[in-house]
């Protein structure tokens, strides 16, 4: 069962240590996993996230960027369905932040992510099997303090290289902006990158074939 | 096209909670921005909550709509590369949810409020975005 993109809503905040992301629906598809995109200015101290009635997640390996590009990856997998509210935390004001979700389906769930990563560039690679589905979260200033934050997906098919250019919607082939903000505006301007992190969401795994039963008849006496 | 509609004008506030009563949302808008000004505020800043909920039904039904507190604490934050800058807003803005997204209904109202657990001088206003 390969993993799908599901449903995304996502908040910007300005000079705040919460948001509290809208109401979005999560689809009924098997196998459901959540990943929350904290795309901030300055750290990642004590970064929470949590989808509904859902237990808080847990940062993804491999996807904090620290005091480097404050940006980090939480996520767990989930039952719930039909309208959820996410909602996320931090220790210290953040002058711009970009807080965003991503539900999935079709996600392994024993082991829905590996491959975490993080960098400083405008492309950042991460690792996959073909079915599985791979995701980033990027953050970008201009002019100063102004902060774009977006998510994308991206097909699982090895090696996938997920590349933000300067205007941020202007992705790599076969990526798809999930979410986008820019605080005060809708409209994506030359951009400079300052971090991505991404992660690979594994599929579920194939169910096992229903086992053939070999009957010896049954002779009457 | 943007409508500013106001839930506290320019004075001392709190303790306590204010209303922004249930205000019906034109056809067409598809976003939200929820600021306070905390430009005149004395400093630390105390406990601020905003919060929205939408209605698709007239009232008969709500969602949450979005939301952002910054918890007390000084006005003083640290900027990206270790500076420190003092900013005059606590905002947020968003236009995803399926509050936002439901652009053609013409049965949306929204509702909200900001929650101060200390007195403080603050403006706060919400901007319907479209």
């Amino acid at each position: 069962m390969a993993t799908v993109f599901d449903a995304q809503s996502s908040t910007n905040g300005t000079n705040v240590t919460s948001l509290s992301i809208p109401a979005f629906t999560v689809g009924s598809g098997a196998n459901r996993a959540v990943v929350a995109y904290y795309l901030g200015w300055n750290d990642t101290i004590g970064v929470a996230a949590s989808l509904g009635a859902d237990p808080g997640m847990s940062v993804i390996s491999g996807t904090d960027g620290g005091g480097t590009t404050a940006i980090v990856l939480l996520g767990r997998i989930t039952t719930l369905t039909g309208s959820q509210t996410a909602s996320m935390s931090w220790t210290n004001s953040q002058i711009n932040v970009v807080g965003g979700v991503m539900t999935f389906t079709g996600a392994n769930q024993t082991t829905p992510f590996n491959n975490g990563t993080f960098g400083s560039a405008v492309s950042l690679s991460v690792t996959s099997t073909s079915g599985d589905l791979t995701t980033t979260g990027c953050a970008a200033s201009a002019s100063g303090n102004v902060q774009t934050g977006a998510g994308d997906t991206g097909p699982g098919t090895g090696t996938i290289i997920h590349t933000w250019t300067g205007a941020i919607d202007n992705l790599t082939t076969n990526r798809t902006r999930q979410f986008f903000r820019e605080n005060g505006s809708n409209t994506s301007t030359s951009q400079s990158i300052y971090g991505i992190s991404g992660v690979n969401v594994v599929q579920a795994a194939a169910a096992a074939g229903v086992p053939s039963l070999l009957m010896a008849p049954v002779i009457a006496a | 096209m943007v409508t500013v509609i106001p839930i506290l004008l320019s004075g001392l506030v709190g303790p306590g909670t204010f209303l922004l009563e249930s205000t019906p949302v034109p056809i067409g808008v598809n976003g939200v921005r929820f600021i306070v000004d905390v430009s005149l505020a004395t400093d630390p800043l105390p406990t601020i909550t905003m919060s929205l909920e939408g209605s698709l039904d007239n009232g008969i039904t709500w969602i949450n709509a979005g939301g952002a507190s910054r918890v007390a604490g000084s006005k003083n934050i640290i900027d990206r590369g270790g500076g420190s800058i003092t900013p005059t807003t606590i905002e947020f803005m968003t236009n995803f949810g399926d509050f936002w997204l439901a652009t053609a209904n013409p049965n949306r109202l929204v509702r909200g409020s900001v929650t101060v657990d200390a007195v403080v001088l603050i403006t706060a206003s919400i901007i319907l975005l479209s």
